[in-house]
């Protein structure tokens, strides 16, 4: 099947200055994909001009199919980042305005608005303004208001933030329903470890260009695993032991995992006859591999492993 | 496309609707009668206009014109000899009276009025008195005499009082008031519209006849007794119809306007807000901008619909109840008829609305604070405020050169013609003004929501006029 959201060579300036300079990117139908990036790296804007809320200067785009973003929104769910609300409107009829503007017939959505209030514990606020609620009740509404209409696609922008972990687990458990329903989720973050968590696939931006697309395991697989053993007697010549680049010294080692496995270091440790007293091998996290690859001169793209 | 127009509409319309600060802006109308006492004494000054106490002399043989222009010279120094008098009685009252100030002897070739009447006289009799010349002479010389003046005939003199007067148009932006015809068969004043002395006129005729039969002057007492021909060829009853549908006309206009101004605002403060909620993000996410643009537009005229309902009802069933209590014919019905002239009401409202209220939210899109509203709208303010000044002085004269360009241009347009269905019983050309109207909105509703599109998320290029992106 076609992907659900596929973009190529997105550009987008503003007064001059290049935002977005080349954003590729694509989604499989029914997967979470993440779009990761530095403050400021054109996360927003990119998935402004995927939704067609701007145009971009140059590059194509296709939403469910179509390069017109509009003429699918109706199948199309989104949370902008700069959360707003109505505030003297019950959060019963916010969702329901926002699903009608979705194509969600007014009745039918003020019906599942109260359904899905009560499933988020907020069915007793479902006629309270918007201006009564907390801020993160307030947060929780518009995420509601914006899957409603039980849309395709969707896309949420720095969902997590302002929000505290109780309620980051509660949004975590709706992405998760809601790609179990079938919809497609692109979701933007700063915070690796949403992303680890929810995401079938990442893409990283910087600079406003795409430095890195693939899954959460390829992403890490862009940095080497690294292997700390601690041997029960200093070996005379190290180097013929370990692999070239270690580091560390008497007993204590760290070194890449080498393309033929450890089995074969290990084999000569022992045949050495310098005991093994500890090894430990340490996957890289996202977090390694984000850092890693924004760092990365802007020309040099990351690879997927 | 629709159906997202009417979702936007409904929420504003509702949101707007069940509040309560809906209920103070119904009791609007309130407040209109209160300042009505200051607009009605404007909008009566420029409705007073038409017509002067200027009376017309057409004399082509000069049977009587240097005898009149002498009665006048000494009908002016008489009034301005008794103020004179009255003066010095209430300046100096303890002061004995002083000969020079003798009442004249009221006949005709007085030597003394005769040498009053004389450029200067009046005035140095005020310094040898030591009164206050610069006071001048009250209104008495200006006003209370009528200013004659001579004019050439060509043709007919019947023909010439009438292009005068205008009597072929209605009498609107005559010069003069009245028109003194004087020929073989004598004297006949035609009077048109405006205030016309007929009795004075008729004193000074007489005076000019006896001047002009002075060897015999105490013998044409009879001759001065002949009744002067007055005609006259303005039905005043029309005349006052004519004036109170300009009132109404007026009237009609001021309420649009501040109608319209209300809406705008409305409008304007709607938009601002929305942008200052994030709000717009997701609307501009979930339906194309002209739809959003086109339903703000439609909400609020469905707001001011509901206001102009509940004041139409609450005006007829006041109107229903004080009816019998008012003099017939109190309220004049509009010149196309109290039927076609509210629908046509309603319909210049909806353009005016639609205009305004396009070129206000496409502002509104470009705010994002009060400060920038204040300073952004201010151009629009000025323009709306100069076209209503200029409409009630069209208003005032809606056969002028000044309604007819206000009737084509698009911003005042609305208000011109609805203050034309006031006076004027034609009703072609209002679907043709209306119909250029909703053409010049759909060009400001469509530029306005580039400007819009623009200022709300800086989406696309600068909007140019005309431009073809965007």
């Amino acid at each position: 099947m076609d992907a659900a959201v596929e973009a190529e060579g997105l550009v987008k300036s503003f007064e001059g200055r290049r935002v977005v300079d080349g954003v590729s990117l694509s989604v499989a139908p029914g997967s979470i994909c993440g779009v990761l990036g530095q403050n400021g790296a054109g996360k927003t804007t990119t998935l402004r001009m995927l939704l067609g809320i701007i145009d971009p200067d140059d590059g194509r785009r296709t939403l469910l199919g179509s390069d017109k973003p509009l003429s699918v929104a109706s199948r199309v769910g989104y949370l902008p980042e700069e959360r707003g609300l109505y505030q003297a409107t019950t959060a019963r009829e916010m969702i329901a305005y926002l699903g009608a503007l979705r194509g969600l017939p007014w009745s039918e959505g003020r019906r599942r608005g109260v359904k899905l209030l009560e499933e988020a514990g907020l069915g007793e606020h479902a006629n309270a303004k918007i201006q009564t609620l907390s801020k993160g009740m307030a947060q929780k509404v518009q995420l509601l208001a914006t899957i409603v209409h039980q849309p395709d696609l969707i896309v949420l922008d720095e969902p997590f933030s302002g929000l505290d972990p109780v309620n980051q687990g509660v949004l975590e458990a709706i992405i998760k329903r809601e790609r179990a329903r079938g919809a497609t989720i692109l979701f933007s973050t700063h915070v690796m470890a949403h992303a680890e968590r929810l995401c079938d696939s990442l893409v990283i931006i910087a600079n406003g260009r795409t430095r890195f697309s693939g899954t959460v395991d390829a992403a890490r697989r862009t940095l080497p695993t690294k292997v700390a053993v601690e041997l029960e007697r200093t070996p005379d010549n190290p180097r013929t032991l370990l692999p070239a680049g270690f580091v560390g010294n008497d007993r204590s080692y760290r070194f890449d995992l080498p393309a033929e496995g450890l089995e074969p270091i290990l084999r000569r440790l022992l045949d050495a006859g310098v005991g093994l007293r500890d090894l430990h091998v340490e996957r890289p996290s996202l977090h390694d591999a984000f850092v890693s690859i924004v760092g990365l001169p802007a020309d040099a793209p990351a690879e997927a492993a | 496309m629709i159906g997202a127009i009417l979702t936007v509409a409904r929420r504003d319309f509702a949101a707007t609707v069940f509040n309560k600060s809906f209920l103070l802006w119904l009791l609007m109308p309130l407040i209109f009668m209160t300042v009505s006492p200051l607009i009605g004494f404007f909008v009566g000054s420029q409705v007073a206009r038409p017509g002067s106490s200027s009376v017309a002399l057409v004399d082509p043989e000069r049977r009587l014109e240097p005898h009149l222009i002498r009665a006048v010279d000494e009908a002016r120094a008489r009034a301005g000899y008794d103020d004179l008098r009255e003066r010095f009685a209430d300046l100096r009252p303890d002061t004995p009276f002083p000969e020079e100030l003798a009442p004249p002897p009221d006949a005709l070739q007085s030597p003394r009025l005769a040498e009053l009447a004389r450029p200067g006289a009046l005035e140095a009799l005020a310094n040898r008195l030591d009164l206050d010349s610069k006071l001048g002479f009250g209104p008495s010389l200006s006003s209370f005499i009528p200013v004659i003046a001579t004019v050439s005939a060509d043709g007919d003199p019947a023909a010439t009082a009438a292009r005068l007067l205008r009597l072929d148009n209605g009498g609107d932006g005559a010069r003069y008031a009245a028109v003194l015809l004087v020929d073989a068969g004598g004297e006949r004043l035609v009077v048109g519209k405006g205030a016309v002395d007929v009795d004075r006129i008729t004193r000074l005729v007489n005076d000019a006849r006896q001047y002009r039969d002075a060897p015999a002057a105490i013998a044409v007492a009879d001759a001065a007794r002949k009744p002067l021909i007055v005609e006259k060829k303005v039905d005043r009853r029309a005349d006052n119809e004519r004036a109170s549908r300009l009132l109404m006309a007026n009237g009609a206009v001021f309420a649009l306007f501040m109608l319209i101004a209300i809406m705008s605002q409305i409008l304007l403060s709607n938009m601002v807000e929305e942008k200052a909620n994030k709000v717009i993000e997701v609307l501009v996410a979930s339906v194309p901008v002209p739809a959003i643009f086109a339903g703000k537009l439609i909400g609020m005229l469905a707001v001011s619909m509901v206001g102009l309902g509940v004041w139409g009802t609450a005006g007829a069933v006041v109107s229903a109840a004080i009816a019998p209590a008012l003099p017939a014919g109190l309220l004049p019905t509009p010149a196309v008829g109290w039927p076609v002239f509210m629908l046509l009401a309603v319909g210049y409202f909806v353009t005016a609305y639609l205009i305004f209220g396009a070129v206000y939210l496409g502002i509104g899109s470009l705010c994002s604070s009060i400060r920038e509203v204040q300073s952004l709208s201010m151009p629009a303010t000025i323009v709306t405020t100069v076209t209503l000044i200029l409409t009630i002085s069209g208003a005032g004269n809606p056969d002028g050169g000044l309604a007819s360009v206000l009737r084509v241009v698009p911003f005042s347009s609305p208000y011109m013609m609805l203050a034309t269905a006031a006076v004027e019983p034609k009703f072609g050309f209002h679907a043709l003004a209306m119909l250029w109207q909703l053409a010049f909105a759909a060009l400001v509703v469509w530029q306005s929501s580039r400007l819009f599109r623009r200022g709300v998320l800086h989406a696309g290029p600068a909007p140019k006029l005309f431009g073809k992106k965007g």
